[in-house]
């Protein structure tokens, strides 16, 4: 019995060394909840030690083998788990087509950028070069003077968008919304310099999708 | 006389040509078709779409494919020993189709109804493996080889559950011949009473095709791809063909086995020429298929010594035991087929 | 502020019971449908038995039959080729066309048919 414990005792748990000695012994059967030490029979009249009163059998609630054994032969967890892949296969699918149907978009979508320009038709931007400053990449590019009227606005606005990270701080700094990102992340061009856009494609953004823009900093603005 | 004789035998050949044709493409087109069924049905238990752009519902999916596939530039490694390279997956192709040649469609319609069908089925999964053990050490690089090992070491293991389970089949019915096997499932398909050894089978021809959950060997994700990363196009296009081919056939061999083949109820007579015993050969091959594709859908991988692990320690002692009880059954109560 | 009484405890321990029949139910469905496999199975081979028995005692019952053709062909090959060896051989003095080879007066049956 102590050669099956060294033998095996490399990757079976103390219980289970226990309870395979019981079941290859061949001393008369001992009853489940007594361990089987072998010096048990010099020491009928020693007081009884803590663990030999306490034992618990740890298979004695569980299933039974006949269960365990049904289980492992025929692999219920499996044929449990093959059923509801089973069930999903009659289910629909998730897939949006992608061209066709689009996924909804937040009103906070940082995409393309577009200058705004006030109900009047003035543009908003005064030049003041805040989103400059706070720009981490360093894609936005203004020079400014004095219009004909008098009034401060840029002469040049380049925004470089292989440059850009669309993180949105030009949009949060801009004191008069002028500059924003709208929801279109699909501009993708076949040259790299159409994608270095300036004043005039920004503005011709802006007056594309002016409406859309406005709808989203109206549902955005209570958190600005 | 003798140009009468010379006539014959070239009529006779043609003949034969027109015959294996006639399974055979059809049989590389299952195979084809295969593959996106595959990748639908994947999705679809993953409530997904798969792919639906070429055809309609993607069915030319395969074909373009292959397409892309054989015109990829075809890449040998320098060191690799050239013949084997080309050789393995050729040869891998060939065994694999070659079995198609006993497979019966009808009473005795095969290409060959060998009487020794089950013996010629088990001899190619065999050879098989020579196929698979070349490509990777021929390729003469480190992951190709441990992949090529694995899979050998695996396959060969699984392939004595696969000729245990079959004996027992052979057992039941006294004959290697498949048509007799199929004309015997009259009284009552297999399956009812080989339930277990139905299980261990699929467990084997799982494994034996190199499927989740035993697909460590090619594991798309793991091993970059086993034993065929060295083969580029078209020796990539010969073994990805020569795998889903030997899952049809196993699905073939499966439904002849334990479905009872081309057996149905007799509901009326067919007076038509439409041969409607291999439309539901047809069909019962198609459930297995989809218990190929959904096992895989359901079940992670296995760990490769637990694979091994699970062969002769688990399963071997069972088919064993299997082939102990089941002609002990049968001489007990004296119904063996002679 | 958490609602009173606490938040409850999160379930983290895995809980898949299992609510299909027991062990031994499936045990007892599995020997079931196995044993009724076995019983048809049985009587299918019994019945293939009995056909087997009956091709082979018509072949039994054919045999006189296929005996007394192959005999009859037999006998017209082997007067056939009599005829052509007496035809070949008539102008050879002392030649008996026919004539056994052996002394006794046993009949045997042709060595070998002419199957031309």
């Amino acid at each position: 019995m102590a050669r099956l414990l060294t033998r095996n005792s490399y990757f079976r748990s103390p219980i289970t060394q226990q309870a395979l000695l019981r079941s290859f012994s061949t001393s008369p059967r001992r009853l489940l909840a007594q361990p089987s030490s072998s010096h048990d029979h010099a020491h009928h009249h020693n007081p009884p030690t803590p663990f030999k009163d306490t034992y618990v059998n740890p298979y004695k609630n569980g299933p039974s083998a006949i269960d365990k054994a049904v289980h492992l032969f025929f692999f219920t967890e499996i044929l449990r788990g093959m059923w509801i892949v089973l069930e999903q296969f009659f289910r629909p699918p998730y897939t949006i087509m992608y061209p066709f149907e689009r996924g909804p978009i937040s009103p906070r979508f940082r995409g393309e950028h577009a200058l705004r320009r006030y109900p009047t038709g003035e543009e908003r931007c005064i030049a003041c070069k805040l989103c400059e400053a706070i720009c981490p990449a360093q894609a936005i590019t203004i020079e400014s003077e004095a219009r004909e009227d008098g009034s401060r606005r840029t002469t040049k606005y380049d925004i470089d968008m292989t440059k850009c990270i669309y993180c949105g701080f030009c949009q949060e700094a801009c004191p008069v919304d002028a500059i924003v990102e709208t929801q279109n992340a699909e501009y993708s061009t076949e040259t790299r310099e159409e994608l270095l856009y300036n004043k005039e494609k920004l503005l011709a953004n802006g007056d594309r999708a002016e409406a859309e823009i406005a709808a989203n900093l109206h549902a955005d603005h209570v958190y600005r | 006389m003798i140009s009468n004789h010379f006539i014959a035998t070239l009529f006779n050949t043609l003949i034969g040509l027109i015959d294996v044709l006639v399974i055979l493409l059809p049989a590389l087109l299952s195979v084809a078709f295969m593959t996106i069924i595959e990748r639908k049905q994947l999705a679809a238990h993953q409530r997904r779409v798969g792919p639906n752009y070429v055809g309609y519902f993607g069915v030319l999916q395969p074909f373009s494919d292959a397409l892309k596939l054989i015109l990829k530039e075809t890449i040998v490694p320098s060191q690799s020993n050239k013949v084997l390279f080309y050789l393995s997956p050729v040869s891998t192709l060939i065994f694999s189709l070659l079995g198609w040649g006993i497979i019966p469609f009808g009473q005795g319609l095969a290409i060959s109804d060998f009487s020794l069908g089950v013996l010629y089925t088990l001899a190619l999964s065999s050879l098989g493996v020579y196929g698979i053990l070349f490509s990777g050490w021929s390729a003469n690089s480190k992951y190709a080889f441990l992949g090529s090992l694995r899979s050998t070491a695996s396959m060969i293991s699984y392939e004595l559950i696969l000729s245990s389970a079959v004996l027992i089949i052979i057992l039941l019915t006294g004959s290697f011949n498949f048509t007799t096997i199929i004309e015997q499932q009259q009284a009552v398909w297999f399956i009812v009473p080989l339930l277990p050894i139905f299980i261990i089978y699929f467990i084997a021809i799982l494994a034996e095709t190199s499927r989740t959950p035993f697909d460590l060997q090619e594991a798309e994700s793991e091993l970059v791809a086993g034993f065929f990363t060295e083969h580029s196009s078209v020796p990539f296009v010969f073994f990805f063909l020569a795998e889903y081919s030997s899952i049809v056939l196993f699905s073939c061999i499966t439904a002849i086995f334990f479905l009872g083949g081309y057996n149905m109820p007799e509901l009326f007579v067919n007076n038509t020429f439409i041969n409607l015993q291999s439309i539901i050969l047809g069909l019962k091959t198609c459930i297995f298929c989809f218990m190929f594709v959904w096992f895989r859908a359901t079940l992670p991988r296995m760990r490769y010594d637990a694979l091994i692990e699970l062969c002769w320690l688990n399963l071997l002692p069972i088919a064993v035991a299997f082939i102990i009880l089941v002609p002990s059954i049968l001489v007990a109560f004296d119904i063996a087929p002679y | 502020m958490p609602p009173p009484g606490g938040f409850e405890s999160i379930k983290y321990k895995r809980n898949l019971p299992f609510r299909g029949p027991s062990g031994i139910v499936v045990l007892a469905g599995v020997f079931a449908v196995c044993g009724f496999g076995f019983y048809r199975l049985g009587q299918g081979n019994l019945e293939k038995r009995e056909l087997q028995r009956e091709k082979a005692w018509s072949r039994i019952h054919l045999v006189p039959l296929l005996m007394a053709e192959s005999d009859r062909d037999t006998y017209r090959r082997q007067q056939a080729a009599l005829a052509r060896e007496k035809e070949i051989m008539k102008d050879v003095k002392g030649w008996e066309a026919g004539k056994s080879v052996y002394h006794s007066e046993k009949y045997r049956g042709p060595e070998s048919i002419v199957v031309l």
